[in-house]
Formats: structure tokens, C-alpha cells, sequence
């Protein structure tokens, strides 16, 4: 190598190393100087959320949450829903605040209209969002309140808990879906509903009309002919003149001794047993007096 | 010489095909009473109306059934029957809302009221010409069904120095409107005279678009035979252009004035009114008449013989359909208004409500059943857009999941008028895109303030 050569790689090495020095001092004292104070405990309970930043606690994001449980006294630490209990308990310990009950709740899609079941009454086409198909007189069912099947509720999980099945309607994983309720905002139809995780009957259908024309659109929807009502012996089923609501608690109070008489005697098959699907081909047609 | 220059508004628009040569020679026709109606309870902007009949009551044609509520206006029978149970039917827009049904008993049984003329009717006082046209439930008949007294009714601090009557009808199809100009311009006239004076306005300028030089001709002639009130009426030529006859776009050409975005043309000092609603605030305040009928267009190549029709509102679209001729073997799509603004209706079973301006039957395949294109980015919906939005930007953004970062771009600002749809290269549903984004916008805000 010539020597002159060898003394510009010097030189050079020489002028980028006191560069490097100084602006690394520069970085530092500018580092000092503009340092913003972060409480190492928000750092901590972060760690401790599950990352989804679903917005179930109410808040913005999993950061924001975490801010607010630790700087501000009034914010519960459980509200974290898809962290249920172990989570609520890790921010109660790093908070120093009492973690209480977590609700352990899951989603239920309160529509049984599958293709088999529920009728179309027109062809739908255009954007294939549940929005911008409910913006079409209703969408394309011949339900008005049923489900249309396009899956925005899917798109809006953040736990991947929720499928378009083989039947048309979207299916809950009761294992992965946390109860977040983001797919209750993201539904135009309001068909999800949270359920305690521990419940025993479902009723899948929020039909609001009368029994002529849910029969001419859906062979498994509510006909609100209140058999479950006046038959459940623990009076958790009651009719509350627009439509009929299920109080789970006291329906696991009372315990199975009832055997699910509400079940047996729905004549749409629509209130079932959980994990236990309607199936109109066994019902008995639909009672006359109604 | 020079032609004067035909007056229009400033960006955007686009000239579809107008399709209306099927019924722009037709006179209106009367439709025969039908054997029943289904009167909504809700056909205008603002509260229902509360029934004040039961099931069984005997009601005459133009009795008051429904007490107005609030912001609404009163609901009348349109024709004379028997109640049924008050239920919930299909409803054009709303899909499922409570109705009134009348059961139609013979005339010779049940008279229809009769409506004489009140003499004093062109020196009553601004407060009682109010009353009778909220009283008569007239609404905007153009489509948007706003109350026409709260229209007429300035807020404290709002003035306004011209009443623009709206003739243009852009929409392709529809010829209602131009039929009502040729049959009833004295009662335009008259009606826009007495609207005027409600809001002490005294220039009334009426716009009819260029392809109707005719309606033009009879108005100037009914204009020219009106006693002198002390308003000055021109009626004046605007160009044949979509969405001419929007209320934004109608002002400009008329008064060269800016409606601000989000804002009333009362800002800029102008009243819209449609000349079907004219005539109907004149029948209202000379005849104590109440809004009953309305004309509406039933058109299209699944039509088999198209027709203008005076339609007793409630009255089924199939009884419609059937009364011009019925549908033909290869309709398959039902527009309920015009094809560029109107709404796709899944059955028939549908009553016509006030703001019901058209009904077309349309053949052949619909726009996007083969599924539609990307974004190509060619900026052709932003250059016909009339208000100068981005719905390239609102559609992509709402495909991404995005729909609360839409309102930059201009969403909640659309009329829905079509324009960019027509355009699109790439054949997006672009003003769908629009309502999506409007819906879900709406949606938070609502949910936001409720908390």
C-alpha cells in the first residue's frame, strides 16, 4: 500500500472518531437536558396487559390504560376484560390497589338465521361489509334484524375468535374470544350480546315482530309466544313488553333441577342449551294462538 | 346576437343520458283509490305523528289521523275507510316502521271532506298561513321531506332576500315535477307568492333546467297574470347538468351565492322550496287543504307503460306498477326516486310516502353484481364531484377499516349525488363508500355524546 494512502485511512479515521465523539456528547446532554419522567411502574403494569389495545377497559390502547390505572386513584385495576383475573390481580399488586371481581364474559351471536334456515329476499350486491349492506333496505334478508353473514364482526376481533362458517353466519370460539365487545360495536344489527362465560341457555334470535312475519322469514326465529317465560321456575326468564331477557345469574342459581324446561318447550328451538344448536326439523309447528 | 349565457353551477357534475322522453308527453293521470293504504307515521324529517284513530274508527278522505308531534307535521287519510290494528310495515326508508292502515269503504258510504276555498285567503297573517301549511303535513316534496313551516320559519337573526323555487329536475327519469309545472303553474306560482311573503322575502327566482323550455314558457305566462303582491317572480333558464336542481348547486346559478360546507342557503340569505311543495302551501292555505296526493313517475324499461300518476299517499307500489300496466317479464331491479339519488327496494309491498318522487323499474344486470375494480387513483370523482370531496380517499379508507379517519375527505359533507359512481373507471360503488362512512360517523358521534 503507498504510504500516502495509508495516511489518508488515518486521517479519516481520526476526523469521524472526534466526530462521533462529539455528537455523541452532544446526544447525551441533550438526552439529559430533555428528559421526559416515566413513572418505571406504568412500564411495568404494560408488560403485565395482553398487548391487544381492544379498548375494552375503556381506554385508548393498553398504554393509555396503563398510564391511567397508575396515576390516577379512581381507575379500577380490572378493567383490563380480556386479562380477566390473573391480569387484574399482577396491576392490583403493582398499583397497590384492590383488584375486586373480574366479569368473566364471552360473546354470543344472538342469530341463528343460517342459509339453511333464514331467507333471502334479494340479491345483494356492492361493498361486502354488514355496514354498508344493512345501509340497503335492511340487506338482503327477508329478516330485518337477522344477520347478513359478511363478516364484520370478524374483521373487528382481535383474538381471532370469531369465523365465518360453513353456514353463513359467524361462529364463536368460546375458547379464544375474551369478551372484549369490540364485535358488539362493530355489528349494524346488534346481534352480539355479552353472556356470562358460565350460562346455561342461549337464545339466539332478537326477533321483535310478530309470528307471521318471523315465519315468513326465518324458520328458527323467536316468535315471542313466551312459553320459556311463563314455564322457567326460577323466574329468570321474564318478558319486559318489547322482548324477552334472560337473567343468567339467577338461572345458575336455581341449578339443573329444572332440567331446562325453557328449552324444551321453545317451539322455534331458538333457546338451547349452550353448545347445543336450534334445529327447527324436530320442532313442532309453531303453536296456532299466537 | 349572442345567446345569453345559460346559468349553472360552478365545479363538478355530469351529464347521464335523461331517459325521460318515456313520460315527458304524459299528462297526470288519477289513480283510482286503492282498497287500502299504509299511512307511516314517520314520512318527514323530525317526530312522529301520534295516531288519533284506533282500529275500526271510520275515517274520511283528508281527515287528520295523526296528531303532529314536536318537529313533525299531522298525517290525514288519503282516502276514506275503515282502520285496521296500527303495526309495524315495510317503510321505504326506515324498512320496518308503525303505519296507519285504512281499509277502503265506498265513497257513496264514506264522502270524502271537501276543502272550499276561504276568501280571505290572500290577506291572512303570516302566523295563520304557518299554521294551515303545518297543519296540511306538507313537507319538502323534492325528497328530503323536511317540514316545510320550520323551513318558512326563520331562526332569530337568519334573513333572507330570495325564495328560490326549485323546477330544475335533474334526475334522469323523473318527470314528475315537469308535469306538475305544465298543469299547475298558477298554483306554483300563487304558493311561492304566499312562501315569499312568509319570509318577507321580494324576489322569487324559479329555475327550471334547459331541456324544459316549455314548463319555462307556461310559468313566465302564469307569472306575468299574477296581481301585483309586491314580490318580483323570474323564472330562469339553468343548464341541463346533474345535480343541477341541488340545493347548493341551484343557488350558485341562480344567485351566484356559496352555500358554506354544513350549512343552510339561509346563511347565504336564499329558502329552496320544490314546486310540487309550492303548490301544495297554496292548496293548504286557500283551501285549508291537507298534502293527500302527490305525483309520482313510475318508470323504466321494466315498466310497461309508463306513466306520470297522482297517487294517494299509503298507497302500495304494486298497486302503482299495476295501474301502469304492471312490470315486465325481465324487470329485475325496483328504484324507489330517480337511478342516480333513489334507493333499491327488495319487494312491492311498499306504501308511497311524501317524499316518493319516482319509482323505476330497471332490466338487465345492476351496477357491481360483477364485483368492482381498485383504486386506480385517477382523480375523475373529485372533478364531477359538485362540493369538490375526495371519495377516492373516503373509499379506500373505508375498504382499509379505517371509517373514523373519512371525515377530512369530506364525508359527512355528501349529498349522495351519485356523480363520482358514474364516473369511476374502476366502477366503485364510491357514494356507497360515502353512506358507509356517513352511517358509521353518525353512529360515533351519537354514541360519544351519549356518554
Amino acid at each position: 500500500m503507498e504510504p500516502q494512502a495509508l495516511g489518508i485511512v488515518l486521517w479519516g479515521l481520526a476526523v469521524f472518531s472526534l466526530l462521533g465523539l462529539v455528537f455523541g456528547f452532544a446526544l447525551a446532554a441533550a438526552a439529559a437536558k430533555f428528559q421526559v419522567p416515566v413513572n418505571p411502574l406504568v412500564e411495568r403494569v404494560r408488560d403485565r396487559l395482553p398487548s391487544a389495545n381492544c379498548g375494552a377497559c375503556g381506554f385508548a390502547g393498553c398504554q393509555v390504560y396503563a398510564e391511567a390505572v397508575v396515576q390516577q386513584p379512581d381507575v379500577s385495576p380490572a378493567l383490563c376484560i380480556p386479562g380477566r383475573q390473573t391480569v387484574a390481580a399482577a396491576v392490583a399488586e403493582l398499583t397497590g390497589k384492590a383488584a375486586g371481581n373480574v366479569v368473566d364474559r364471552i360473546v354470543v351471536l344472538r342469530c341463528h338465521g343460517t342459509t339453511a334456515y333464514a331467507r333471502n329476499e334479494a340479491e345483494y350486491a356492492g361493498i361486502p361489509t354488514c355496514a354498508a349492506a344493512s345501509l340497503v333496505f335492511g340487506g338482503p334478508r327477508a329478516c330485518k334484524n337477522g344477520c347478513l353473514g359478511l363478516g364484520d364482526c370478524v374483521r373487528v376481533c382481535p383474538f381471532d375468535a370469531l369465523h365465518l362458517g360453513p353456514e353463513g353466519i359467524p361462529v364463536v370460539d368460546v375458547e379464544a374470544c375474551t369478551g372484549c365487545g369490540l364485535c358488539v360495536a362493530a355489528c349494524p344489527k346488534d346481534l352480539f350480546e355479552l353472556y356470562p362465560r358460565a350460562h346455561r341457555i342461549e337464545l339466539s334470535c332478537v326477533a321483535r315482530d310478530k309470528q307471521s312475519v318471523v315465519r315468513a322469514a326465518c324458520m328458527v326465529g323467536c316468535i315471542l309466544c313466551r312459553k320459556c317465560v311463563a314455564k322457567c321456575p326460577a323466574e329468570a326468564i321474564t318478558w319486559d313488553g318489547r322482548t324477552i331477557v334472560i337473567d343468567h345469574e339467577k338461572c345458575l342459581a336455581y341449578g339443573p333441577s329444572c332440567n331446562e324446561v325453557c328449552v324444551d318447550v321453545c317451539p322455534s328451538t331458538i333457546l338451547h342449551r349452550v353448545g347445543q344448536r336450534p334445529r327447527p326439523e324436530v320442532a313442532e309447528p309453531a303453536a296456532a294462538e299466537v | 346576437m349572442l345567446a345569453p349565457a345559460v346559468r349553472t353551477f360552478g365545479r363538478g357534475g355530469i351529464h347521464p343520458d335523461p331517459h325521460k322522453q318515456a313520460t315527458a308527453g304524459r299528462p297526470i293521470e288519477d289513480l283510482p283509490a286503492p282498497a287500502e293504504v299504509r299511512l307511516p307515521l314517520l314520512q318527514h324529517l323530525g317526530d312522529p305523528a301520534v295516531p288519533a284513530v284506533k282500529k275500526g274508527d271510520l275515517v274520511r278522505r283528508g281527515q287528520k289521523i295523526a296528531e303532529a308531534q314536536g318537529t313533525g307535521v299531522p298525517l290525514h287519510a288519503t282516502i276514506s275507510g275503515k282502520v285496521k290494528p296500527i303495526d309495524r310495515h315495510p317503510h321505504p326508508t326506515l324498512v320496518l316502521a308503525q303505519a296507519i292502515v285504512i281499509a277502503r269503504v265506498a265513497d257513496a258510504e264514506l264522502p270524502p271532506l271537501e276543502f272550499p276555498e276561504d276568501p280571505e285567503w290572500r290577506a291572512l297573517p303570516r302566523d295563520e298561513m304557518l299554521a294551515r301549511i303545518r297543519e296540511a303535513g306538507i313537507v319538502g316534496l323534492g325528497g328530503a321531506t323536511f317540514p316545510t313551516w320550520r323551513k318558512l320559519q326563520l331562526p332569530p337573526g337568519v334573513e333572507v332576500d330570495v325564495l328560490v323555487i326549485n323546477g330544475a329536475e335533474c334526475e334522469p327519469y323523473l318527470t314528475s315535477d315537469y308535469r306538475t309545472m305544465l298543469a299547475e303553474p298558477r298554483a306554483i306560482l300563487e304558493g311561492a307568492v304566499l312562501m315569499a311573503r312568509i319570509l318577507g322575502v321580494r324576489e322569487v327566482a324559479i329555475g327550471v333546467e334547459s331541456d324544459k323550455p316549455d314548463a319555462a314558457r307556461v310559468l313566465r305566462a302564469a307569472a306575468a297574470a299574477l296581481p301585483a303582491a309586491g314580490v318580483a317572480v323570474h323564472v330562469d333558464l339553468v343548464q341541463t347538468r346533474y345535480p343541477q336542481g341541488a340545493e347548493r348547486q341551484l343557488v350558485f346559478a341562480l344567485t351566484g351565492r356559496t352555500v358554506p360546507a354544513k350549512a343552510l342557503p339561509s346563511a347565504v340569505g336564499v329558502v329552496v322550496q320544490n314546486v310540487a311543495t309550492a303548490a301544495a302551501v297554496h292548496d293548504a292555505v286557500r283551501f285549508r287543504k291537507p298534502l293527500l296526493d302527490r305525483i309520482v313517475t313510475v318508470t323504466g324499461p321494466g315498466v310497461r307503460e309508463p306513466r306520470n300518476v297522482r297517487v294517494p299517499l299509503g298507497t302500495l307500489l304494486s298497486d302503482l306498477v299495476n295501474f301502469c300496466g304492471g312490470a315486465t317479464d325481465d324487470a329485475t331491479r325496483i328504484v324507489a326516486g330517480g337511478p342516480m339519488m333513489g334507493r333499491a327496494l327488495p319487494r312491492l309491498d311498499i306504501p308511497v310516502t311524501k317524499g316518493l318522487n319516482g319509482l323505476v323499474l330497471l332490466t338487465g344486470k345492476g351496477p357491481f353484481e360483477d364485483g368492482y375494480g381498485p383504486c386506480i387513483q385517477c382523480g375523475r370523482c373529485i372533478e364531477v364531484c359538485p362540493l369538490g370531496l375526495e371519495p377516492d380517499q373516503v373509499s379506500v379508507r373505508v375498504e382499509a377499516g379505517k371509517v373514523l379517519d373519512t371525515a377530512p375527505y369530506g364525508a359527512e359533507e355528501c349529498y349522495e349525488c351519485g356523480s363520482c359512481t358514474f364516473v369511476c373507471p374502476s366502477q366503485r360503488p364510491l357514494v356507497q363508500f360515502m353512506q358507509v362512512a356517513k352511517a358509521s360517523l353518525r353512529r360515533q358521534r351519537e354514541t360519544r355524546s351519549a356518554r
